[in-house]
């Protein structure tokens, strides 16, 4: 009996840790006209197409997945009028435990294509 | 003797590695999402002619200003043609012949590139690139320029319109024969 509240305890605890270690990250296109798609936060892809206006689902980043708090750029390909051009932000952005981060990708989001 | 062929061997091959310098960056990176070949040039042939039903002869028609439909495509100087083995009288400060001298340009999309820095000119880049997908457009001259023998130059507006056809699949199309009037 005595064993099973000690599992019992350490399980919660468990739960909690891996509660506790991680962040909520999010991101919406607010560029005019394009389409931007495999939007990226470093290797963590956070959404596959994103219409102008539109936000992804919230994506749980685990401390056991990625050491937080970590700063990585966003990556994306802009489509529009039948064209698409590989794009990463030329900033970082910060991610720590417990964050509820929400990027914002605007027109006045500096952009660099590494090439 | 072998080590300057040699020499003349490598630099060759490395300029032949070289990157098309005539695309600006975003242009370089840009891809067609249907695979599809990008139209991109239209191609006239103008010729100039003056009251008396001969034809000017210039070295070239300068800044020609085309629009597509309604919308601006270019301003472009046509091709120099060397006057000195043109048959032609001197009339004013005009050259000209009884023989039709047609100039010709090839008319590439002129399309404003922005700094690229932000998204939004990237975006604004994408959008900017007026698509002549198949079909019949009506092709403008706007205005274009002259200079003269004694270097005057004037600027006409003919407001001279003809229509073509783009063809599925074709980098290009003919619009044809243009005859701009002057006096």
């Amino acid at each position: 009996m005595k064993n099973f509240k000690y599992i019992l305890f350490i399980g919660i605890l468990m739960t909690l840790q891996s509660c506790i270690e991680s962040g909520e990250i999010q991101i919406q296109n607010n560029i005019s006209q394009v389409k931007i798609l495999d939007v990226k936060w470093g290797d963590h892809l956070l959404s596959s197409e994103l219409l102008p206006g539109e936000t992804s689902e919230q994506l749980t980043i685990k401390n056991s997945v990625e050491k937080l708090p970590s700063s990585q750029k966003v990556s994306f390909k802009m489509t529009a009028n039948n064209k698409t051009i590989y794009l990463e932000t030329q900033g970082t952005y910060l991610l720590d435990e417990d964050d509820d981060l929400l990027i914002i990708l605007t027109d006045q989001t500096i952009v660099q294509n590494p090439n | 003797m072998k080590r300057l062929i040699y020499f003349f061997m490598t630099s060759l091959l490395l300029l032949a590695c070289g990157k098309d310098d005539s695309l600006n960056s975003a242009d370089r990176n840009t891809v067609s999402d249907d695979g599809s070949i990008p139209f991109e040039e239209l191609i006239l042939l103008l010729n100039i002619k003056t009251s008396d039903s001969s034809y000017l002869v210039v070295q070239s028609i300068d800044s020609v200003n085309i629009y597509i439909n309604d919308f601006y495509w270019t301003k472009k100087n046509s091709e120099p043609v060397d006057t000195t083995k043109i048959d032609k009288q001197t009339i004013g400060n005009q050259y000209i012949s009884g023989k039709k001298i047609n100039y010709l340009i090839v008319a590439d999309q002129d399309i404003v590139e922005p700094d690229f820095i932000t998204a939004g000119e990237f975006a604004q880049y994408l959008n900017a690139a007026y698509r002549l997908d198949p079909g019949e457009y009506a092709c403008l001259i706007e205005s274009f320029q002259l200079r003269f023998n004694d270097s005057t130059s004037k600027t006409y507006y003919p407001y001279e319109y003809t229509t073509f056809k783009v063809e599925q699949n074709l980098r290009s199309a003919y619009v044809g024969e243009i005859t701009l009037k002057i006096d």
